[in-house]
């Protein structure tokens, strides 16, 4: 019988040469990283990385690619893509994850061009030496939902003429250049809407209006809010021409995201897991044998839950890899991890007591990291309604 | 000062019934559950209470003090709680025994005073059973979607439809049974009508319905097909006035809502009973287990504990709330979604750390375990009221 | 086993799961009522489940058709108990000993039990596992000890033994102390007082006739299994036995929830199908989350049998098992919440699979590895 939920000894290797880049050599850039409110400036850290590519960006990779990838890293050619970017996911912040947006194809622009790009585009904007680039998605009355994106794009000769408004948008000045979603066809709601490529002569004539958000975790990446007015880009610059089916492919790309994104959640929640052990684990004597043997209970349970989220998600990705329609599980990792890497946060935060949550330790950032995760790739109700409908559409049984 | 302690009064009335309900009432519970009916000297049983209990006289803590029952400064709705989790904690059965059912307070609250000459007042002085007949299959929660017809015709009515968990449905002297003139209009055109025992077209379809739980509380299946009855047996009815009282008496039911906190108090009482049956059985046991795993237990007993006092004080202040003439809807809400669900959790876990002998006839968890489902679904389910939550909150918001 | 990571189901699984489908819908859904009140289950019915192989595994040797690997069997009860898991439940705790006897019986015991077992003509052995504290394996209190002149001492307590299936034999489960090793025994029931008889009632699994049973028993040395046979541990096929209820448990609960969610599409209240309010609809996302998260859990200890010392294999499937208990008791307690009114009466089968799963969860539950938590 075939079913296996383990890698190969060569993958269970990767994963664990990335822990120890990510506990070892991002982990001491954390607090900078939260305090300045930027990636640290230390090309070092991305250059140790043994992975080269972000496992987000697994997905997009041709074939033959993905091939070259997988022989780079050394791993077997296991699974398909989608279960690898899983499982190198993992262990990817479990020491902090301010490090990893920096590695090639870590956002998710580079997957807009690649999946629905020209050619030409794809030539020009994703190969050749990695750059930070960004994407511009949500607006004031638009989250999830792409129907909402009010940003027009007008057509004027050569060229597209480009009006609206984008919030909390990450990377924004510190990007080579942007992926901004605006509509040709406001009437047309979600089928309306393209993707457009702006570079840093565009990104200056934006009228910022916030340049970085004051928020509760992820601080290294700044946000910004800026307004666009008769922002004039070439007409090659639409992702796949104005004919190309916008919406379903963008979707596409961020359902690919969510079982990454969940495990990205469970990923922080086992570093500060291990912190937390290991804290106890130093100062063992100092507790009564019955507590400790709750303590360790405790971890125990904690370590198996995130084991489910990554079974879930690992699901996902194996029917993605196969073709078959994963949004279901992409959605139910994503939509149980957020709630339960936060409580695990907290549990560590109240196993470590007073010291734990003040700023001596990472505990407390990774606390205010967690909240984040929610939010990004759309909330928990959102997955719970998709999971719904789909239970509804999969056949209900008598 | 804020207290939430019962008064010295009311405690000791408490403990003289609790200890009662256990010595008197819970001996009959295996067999009412086996033969799906109290025991057959139900009212010797009951009459033998060293308490005064209140027996449905009136609508459960009705604002009218009935005088037969002692004043305790907690108020009466107070008393009324603590009788609704004693009467329970020896065992559910006892309760349906309490005064004959609900429907000739019906037809006090929507009757005339001739009317209530005739249906009410012989009940209070000389006894009898009254059904109450509500429910459809089609509707339970959403009384708009009435079904069962009442067609005027000359000097009679004609009601047809059918009518689920109707309490003392089938031994009822009358039943007061509620059906719309227009279905259209649903319960807007919805009136009250008594229906005497023998009535041709009244039939009982099912005496009593075969249920997981509350085997011994009689609730009947009851059909209407053509069934005649004078124009007088529509509550409201004037001499000479014709036509309807103007509908919407469903609406004036709306007083009977105010039980859910003592619904609340019904899971508390058989809850507790479930817990204190376990620690009696474990206080045998417990030398048989391991010190970890008495550890894990004995946390969960006082998780229980907890969770039963603070329903407790959910339903306290939710009458609290009444009896200081403040609106409740929301804390009376929160009683009843919290109470029940948590109460079932409880017992649950006490089959669990007792094991199979725990589900197993022997005890009365397993009987405890069906009785308890039908109140988180009755008296609005646990999912109504966390939508009257919701709204109470839309309101306070906005 | 495949190498990595891959869910993939044979053909030949995929196509034993329609049959197993087949029957859980077609004849032990039609039956399960009967069966709740009888506590008997008809004769048709019992010989088609002997036929599908899972609930009673027979070496195919003795006429049996052969022990599927552990994934297989899973799936298979899982698929069962969709029909019943009080049936399905109660013949896989009855069809215990058919199992650990092909995988470790010695020469002598499998011609003694297997044949008749496979032809549908005498019992099973079943298993005394269970006990009333020790929920791990490797630290039972009942000892199975060798005594001077060679014999065995079995002593102890069992709870959740199964009699419903007429056995005469028990296969008893306890731990060598001089050895410190797991050891089995076959014991006769007809040498042993029974402690509860007549077979206690149970909130569910009628024919299961779960009974405690105490035992003070001396038995020859031939009456033990084999520690181990063909790469097999007793302490894997243990687990492997412990991991089957929670399977049923899924299974049932799988279909409560699917039954649910059918019924809220139809059901309208307040204008609406009620599947359109979030209370209804997320209540549902969840119950199928936490059963899937639960199911994949017990897949991947099924494949981790072999590869945990026994004191963490005994831990893990408690810990599994828990799991699985706590998806299928919640999504089962949900589903007749969705049905309100309706799902407490015996109308629907809903209120079969509430108590089935609320029993099973009682049979195997380590308290570490759950815990209360009141309802809001």
């Amino acid at each position: 019988m075939a079913i296996s939920l383990k890698p190969s000894q060569k993958t269970v290797e990767l994963v664990e040469l990335t822990r120890r880049w990510s506990l070892d050599v991002v982990r001491p850039y954390a607090r900078e990283a939260d305090t300045n409110e930027i990636y640290p400036d230390v090309p070092e850290v991305i250059e140790a990385c043994p992975l080269d590519v972000a496992p987000v960006g697994f997905a997009t990779l041709r074939d033959d690619e993905y091939v070259d990838r997988a022989h780079t890293l050394k791993t077997d050619i296991e699974f398909g893509p989608n279960v690898l970017s899983v499982f190198m996911t993992e262990p990817l912040s479990q020491g902090d994850s301010w490090a990893w947006q920096m590695l090639h194809g870590g956002t998710v622009s580079e997957d807009f061009i690649n999946l629905i790009g020209t050619p030409e585009q794809v030539e020009k904007w994703c190969t050749g030496e990695h750059v930070l680039t960004a994407i511009a998605m949500t607006e004031d009355q638009s989250g999830t939902d792409l129907a909402g994106i009010q940003t027009t794009a007008v057509r004027d000769g050569d060229e597209w003429v480009l009006n609206g408004k984008k919030v909390f948008i990450s990377n924004l000045l510190e990007c080579e250049w942007i992926v901004l979603l605006a509509t040709i066809d406001p009437e047309a709601g979600s089928a309306g809407v393209r993707a457009f490529i702006l570079d840093r002569d565009d990104i200056a004539k934006f009228d910022v209006t916030t340049d970085k958000e004051d928020k509760i975790g992820f601080r290294f990446i700044r946000n910004a809010t800026f307004e666009l007015h008769d922002i004039r880009i070439p007409f090659d610059r639409c992702v796949g021409g104005p004919e190309a089916p916008g919406v379903a492919a963008a979707l596409g790309v961020f359902s690919k995201n969510r079982a990454t994104c969940a495990v990205w959640g469970t990923s922080i929640a086992r570093g500060c897991l291990g912190f937390t052990e290991q804290w106890i684990d130093e100062r063992a004597e100092e507790y009564s044998p019955a507590r400790l043997t709750r303590i360790r209970a405790d971890f125990a349970e904690m370590h198996d839950t995130l084991d489910d989220v990554v079974r879930l998600a690992l699901k996902s990705a194996w029917l993605k890899d196969r073709g078959e329609n994963a949004a279901a599980t992409a959605c139910e990792a994503k939509a149980v991890t957020p709630k339960l890497a936060e409580s695990i946060v907290l549990r560590c935060l109240q196993l470590v007591g007073a010291e734990g949550a003040s700023e001596r330790h990472l505990l407390e950032k990774w606390y205010r990291d967690i909240k984040m995760t929610d939010a990004m790739l759309g909330p928990g109700q959102v997955q719970r309604r998709s999971v719904a409908q789909m239970l509804l559409r999969g056949g209900a049984g008598r | 000062m804020v207290n939430l302690e019962l008064s010295p009064e009311l405690r000791r009335y408490e403990r003289e019934l609790r200890e009662w309900s256990v010595e008197m009432v819970r001996p009959h519970a295996r067999k009412a559950d086996t033969d799906h009916e109290p025991p057959a000297n139900w009212k010797e049983i009951i009459d033998s209470c060293p308490v005064p209990l209140s027996k449905n006289t009136a609508p459960a803590g009705a604002a009218d003090h009935p005088e037969d029952l002692p004043t305790f400064p907690d108020g009466e709705l107070m008393r009324g709680l603590v009788q609704y989790e004693m009467l329970n904690y020896g065992d559910i059965w006892a309760m349906h025994c309490m005064g004959g059912g609900i429907a000739h307070i019906v037809v006090r609250m929507l009757g005339t005073e001739e009317q209530s000459k005739r249906w009410y007042e012989p009940i209070i002085s000389g006894g009898g059973t009254t059904g109450f007949a509500l429910t459809e299959p089609q509707f339970g929660s959403d009384t708009s979607m009435i079904q069962t017809r009442a067609v005027r015709d000359g000097d009679t009515w004609v009601l047809k439809g059918q009518k689920i968990f109707c309490s003392h449905g089938a031994s009822a002297d009358f039943v007061v049974a509620f059906a719309t003139t227009d279905p259209a209009r649903g319960a807007a055109a919805s009136e009250a009508f008594v229906v005497e025992r023998g009535t041709p077209g009244f039939e009982i379809i099912r005496a009593n319905e075969d249920k997981l739980g509350l085997r011994s509380w009689e609730t009947s299946q009851l059909g209407f097909d053509d069934c005649r009855i004078p124009l007088e047996n529509r509550l409201g009815y004037v001499p000479g006035a014709d036509g309807t009282a103007g509908g919407g008496r469903l609406g004036a039911l709306s007083v009977l809502n105010n039980n859910r906190p003592n619904v609340g108090s019904m899971a508390i009482g058989i809850a507790q009973a479930a817990l204190d049956v376990t620690v009696e059985v474990l206080a045998e046991q417990r030398h048989g287990y391991r010190p970890h795993r008495w550890s894990a237990i004995q946390d969960d007993l006082d998780a229980m504990s907890a969770a039963l006092e603070r329903g407790r004080r959910m339903c306290r202040r939710a009458q609290w709330m009444r009896g200081q003439g403040l609106p409740n809807r929301l804390e009376a809400s929160a009683a009843k979604a919290f109470s029940p669900g948590t109460a079932e959790r409880v017992v649950r876990r006490c089959m669990q750390i007792l094991g199979p002998d725990g589900a197993s006839t022997d005890l009365l968890l397993e009987k405890w375990y069906r009785d308890l489902k039908i109140l988180d679904i009755f008296e609005g389910t646990g999912q109504v009221q966390r939508m009257v939550v919701g709204k109470e909150l839309a309101k306070q918001a906005g | 086993m495949s190498a990595s990571f891959d869910l993939t189901l044979p053909d030949e699984v995929v196509a034993m799961r329609q049959a197993a489908r087949s029957l859980a819908l077609g004849r032990l859904d039609a039956v399960a009522r009967e069966v709740d009140t009888t506590g008997q289950v008809p004769a048709d019915v019992a010989g088609h489940l002997r036929d599908m192989g899972f609930t009673c595994v027979v070496d195919s040797e003795f006429g049996g058709g052969g022990v599927p690997d552990t994934h297989t069997q899973l799936i298979g009860v899982e698929t069962l108990a969709h029909g019943d898991p009080s049936i399905v439940g109660a013949e896989v705790f009855t069809g215990g000993g058919a199992l650990l006897l092909s995988l470790l019986g010695t020469a002598g015991q499998r011609r003694r039990f297997l044949p008749g077992a496979a032809a549908g003509s005498a019992a099973a052995p079943t298993v005394a596992l269970y006990e009333r504290f020790e929920p791990s394996p490797r630290a039972y209190d009942t000892e199975i000890t060798r005594m001077p002149d060679g014999r065995y001492l079995v002593h102890g307590e069992k709870v959740a033994v199964a009699l419903g299936g007429g056995a005469d034999h028990v296969i008893v489960v306890g731990r060598d102390p001089e050895q410190d090793v797991l050891r089995a025994a076959v014991v006769a029931l007809a040498d042993i007082e029974v402690a509860s008889a007549p077979a206690q009632g149970h909130l569910a699994m009628s024919s299961a006739g779960l009974t405690r049973i105490r035992f003070d028993v001396t038995v020859d040395a031939d009456t033990l299994l084999h520690d181990e046979a063909d790469g097999v541990t007793l302490a894997q096929a243990v687990a492997r036995t412990r991991l089957l209820p929670a399977a049923v448990a899924l299974g049932g609960a799988t279909r409560a929830r699917e039954y649910a969610t059918r019924y809220a599409t139809e059901r309208v209240a307040f204008g609406r199908p009620i599947i359109s309010f979030q209370g209804v609809s997320f209540t549902l996302a969840d119950n199928h989350m936490q059963l899937d998260a639960a199911r994949l859990g017990l897949w991947s200890i099924a494949t981790a049998l072999d590869g945990l010392d026994d004191d963490r294999l005994a831990d893990e499937v408690g810990r599994t098992v828990a799991e699985c208990h706590a998806a299928a008791t919640t999504a089962t307690r949900d589903a007749i919440q969705m049905l309100g009114g309706h799902g407490f009466l015996t109308d629907h089968p809903v209120e079969l699979w509430y108590r089935c799963t609320a029993l099973l969860s009682t049979i195997d539950c380590d308290p570490r590895f759950t815990r209360f938590a009141p309802a809001v």
